[in-house]
């Protein structure tokens, strides 16, 4: 937990929040600078696809990570509880698993 | 050895089709243009085709297998975060590269710098690439020594043969189009194996439940373990590594470079970062899913150490035949990541060492030729690396060491040669030296870092028990953080140099920066560009027998392509699935009175290699 947050949506929130501002920046940089012209129709179009792409990841990750948390699991351990690896799940046979 | 006959033919089948694939293009290469830049004339989905092998290395399988079994989904991180950072190389390098005619990285570096920037730059970027071609050979070695049990020096002299064979002959554009075919080839591989595996759980419920939550998650935990954690992960791939990549990996720079105009080149970089990466992500770590899963369901038993865990899986669910197809998937993603390096070394061995120091001035043809030397000493050289990496361990960390302090240094340097007209030439060339230095003192004190670290949690020294019970201490080596270190000493000092010392004259860096881009644009047209959107038209062909420079288009079809004389356009023979192998780009002459034919003069017909018979699809570039 961070905030009150989850670990998984925190890390979710983090990629596309902090990530989002290096995004944000490079596309302030593109349009002050003038390297992106959007009275150009080609520039136009390919900045509306940068923040299509910028939009759609952040959906499906959003979709995966809630699929990946709110789904059933042969293990019911907590995403907190989880281990971070599998070095220490490897010990528990898995017909204890099942 | 392991596999049965029917494997072995398959490899074998599989060896000969690329040799033979890859020599045929050698007649498409006629100049230093087309050896390294394939003519500049490919279609978009050719290229971006072509990056999905590049991307991929033979390790590749062995190593996220592995992480996709120990971590999970996370494991495929590194390749799914690149967008965030995409727009400066959309509207930044790319087009300046393009425009600008750079030809290699430590080329700019004298554009924009200054010619002792460009010697450091060269020295550090051929010490890196000869190193990076030794590990792939001793890793693609290592890989099938433990898939099929036949020793290093069996593999990779055959590997080194073939690939050094079709790059030498065909150069850039033998690289692209065996990429294409060994990429389809891992593809296939992957969705095989994906398919067997799923299969062999019980289904896709059965393989998504035998997954728990932290193997689903696509990102780690926050700041652990100390090796694997999201925020070491997005700062030291995502952030730096992702512009290490786009912005001074010359490999990736020449297939972007390859594409007939920018605009097909943003259509390769949105098409190769939005859906193959991710799709490449699933190829090579779904091995390592499966086997998670199907350990949970009692199908898999773990192997004793994480590393065999690719090969576990694959003996588990393949069949005879299939695991010849596998071992030839694995061979194409090393030949696919070698032949990009050789010829991306070659390019700067040619552009940045023969020609200004060794022969300059020469004629075209002479530089063919000796790129073609150059190509099969830079395999010989990195061949001879392969036993250091064999016997010293040292080798790999010293390798790694090396490029971690080369990177960021360099990405620094051309980060702010790009976005600041102000940064000087003075800075660029003591930030780079300073801040390898800086990195280089943190490899020793790692502790340096630790305060950057700690601002995620990341600590210095971590205590574990050991298997006895006892208190173990592990330092953290900062693997990740160190590139973010090192971005920020080196733009430190670039920033403070910069003001004590004097930049460039404007003219001097037209085209080299973010906010010259418009005038880089007519630099490379030779006049002002032509922004109007047009249409692509087909067209008949017909051979002028003059000796003119331009095509001859009547005013109708000029109208439809809303072109002008004088505008820069592309004609490609008409068959679309060629991805541009016949075509060139030609300015647009004085209108014909022939509509819905261009007539091209005889040796631009030749010289793109089209076929009258077959109709061209003309469009305008600018």
């Amino acid at each position: 937990m961070y905030w009150g947050i989850p670990d998984h949506w925190f890390t979710y929130l983090y990629q596309y929040g902090v990530g989002g501002l290096f995004f944000l920046g490079g596309l302030i940089l593109i349009l002050k600078t003038g390297a992106c012209d959007l009275r150009i129709k080609a520039d136009r179009t390919w900045f509306t696809a940068l923040i299509i792409g910028y939009v759609a990841l952040a959906t499906v990750f959003a979709v995966w990570i809630y699929l990946a948390v709110n789904t059933p699991t042969l293990t019911a351990a907590a995403p907190e509880l989880a281990a971070p690896s599998c070095a220490s799940r490897l010990l528990v046979s898995p017909a204890a698993v099942a | 050895m392991r596999g049965t006959p029917l494997d072995y033919v398959i490899v074998i089948v599989y060896f000969a089709g690329i040799l033979g694939f890859g020599s045929f293009f050698a007649r498409y290469t006629k100049s230093t243009k087309d050896f390294f830049f394939g003519g500049q004339r490919f279609a978009w989905w050719l290229i971006a085709a072509s990056l999905v092998a590049t991307g991929i290395g033979s390790y590749s399988f062995i190593k996220y297998a592995q992480a996709g079994f120990v971590r999970g989904m996370s494991s495929s991180m590194t390749y799914l975060n690149d967008w965030l950072m995409i727009p400066l190389f959309m509207f930044g390098w790319l087009p300046i590269i393009y425009f600008a005619r750079i030809r290699s990285v430590p080329e700019y570096f004298e554009r924009r710098f200054d010619k002792r920037s460009r010697l450091v730059a060269t020295i550090l970027t051929l010490g890196y690439l000869i190193g990076y071609i030794g590990l792939n050979y001793y890793l693609l070695g290592i890989a099938m020594r433990s898939l099929l049990g036949v020793p290093l020096h069996v593999t990779i002299p055959i590997v080194a043969v073939i690939s050094a064979i079709y790059i030498t002959a065909g150069g850039q554009t033998a690289v692209i189009f065996t990429d294409l075919v060994q990429g389809v080839f891992l593809y296939a591989a992957g969705a095989i194996l994906l398919i067997l595996g799923i299969h062999h759980i019980g289904g896709f419920s059965a393989f998504w439940e035998g997954l728990d939550i932290a193997h689903r998650l696509p990102y780690p935990k926050f700041n652990e373990p100390m090796d694997f954690n999201f925020s070491a992960i997005f700062w030291g791939e995502g952030v730096v590594g992702t512009l290490a990549f786009t912005f001074i990996n010359q490999g990736f720079i020449m297939r972007y470079l390859a594409v007939k105009s920018v605009f097909e080149g943003r259509k390769t970089l949105t098409f190769n970062t939005l859906i193959l990466m991710p799709i490449s992500a699933v190829v090579v770590g779904s091995a390592g899913w499966i086997a998670f899963s199907a350990l949970t369901h009692g199908k898999f038993t773990a192997p004793e150490s994480s590393k065999d865990v690719f090969i576990h899986i694959v003996d588990v669910i393949t069949k005879p035949g299939i695991f010849g197809f596998v071992i030839a998937a694995l061979t194409a993603a090393l030949m696919s990541t070698i032949d990009t390096l050789i010829n991306a070394c070659t390019a700067i061995g040619i552009f940045d060492v023969y020609r200004p120091y060794v022969k300059p001035g020469a004629s075209d043809r002479h530089y063919l030729k000796a790129s073609r030397f150059v190509s099969v000493t830079v395999t010989l050289l990195g061949l001879a690396l392969v036993p250091a990496f064999n016997t010293s361990q040292s080798i790999f960390a010293a390798h790694y060491a090396f490029v971690g302090m080369i990177t960021p240094p360099m990405l620094v340097a051309i980060f702010l040669g790009v976005t600041w007209k102000r940064f000087t030439p003075q800075a660029a060339f003591w930030s780079m030296l300073g801040g390898a230095f800086l990195i280089g003192l943190s490899v020793i004190w790692p502790e340096i870092i630790a305060p950057l670290a700690s601002t995620h949690g990341i600590r210095h020294v971590i205590t574990q028990i050991g298997p006895g019970g006892e208190p173990i201490q592990i330092e953290n080596s900062f693997k990740y953080f160190r590139s973010v270190y090192g971005l920020l000493v080196t733009g430190v000092l670039g920033v403070l140099i910069t003001f004590f010392t004097r930049p460039k004259p404007k003219e001097a860096i037209q085209g080299l920066t973010l906010s010259t881009i418009q005038a880089g644009k007519a630099l490379f047209k030779g006049g002002k560009p032509n922004e109007k959107p047009g249409r692509k038209v087909s067209l008949a062909l017909e051979i002028d027998e003059t000796d003119g420079e331009t095509v001859a288009l009547h005013p109708d079809d000029l109208e439809r392509l809303q072109a002008e004389p004088g505008d820069l356009l592309y004609i490609a023979d008409a068959r679309f699935y060629l991805g541009g192998l016949r075509s060139l780009h030609v300015k647009a002459g004085p209108p014909s009175d022939r509509r819905g034919v261009a007539r091209l003069p005889h040796r631009l017909v030749e010289e793109g290699n089209l076929k009258p018979e077959k109709g061209v699809r003309v469009e305008k570039v600018m």
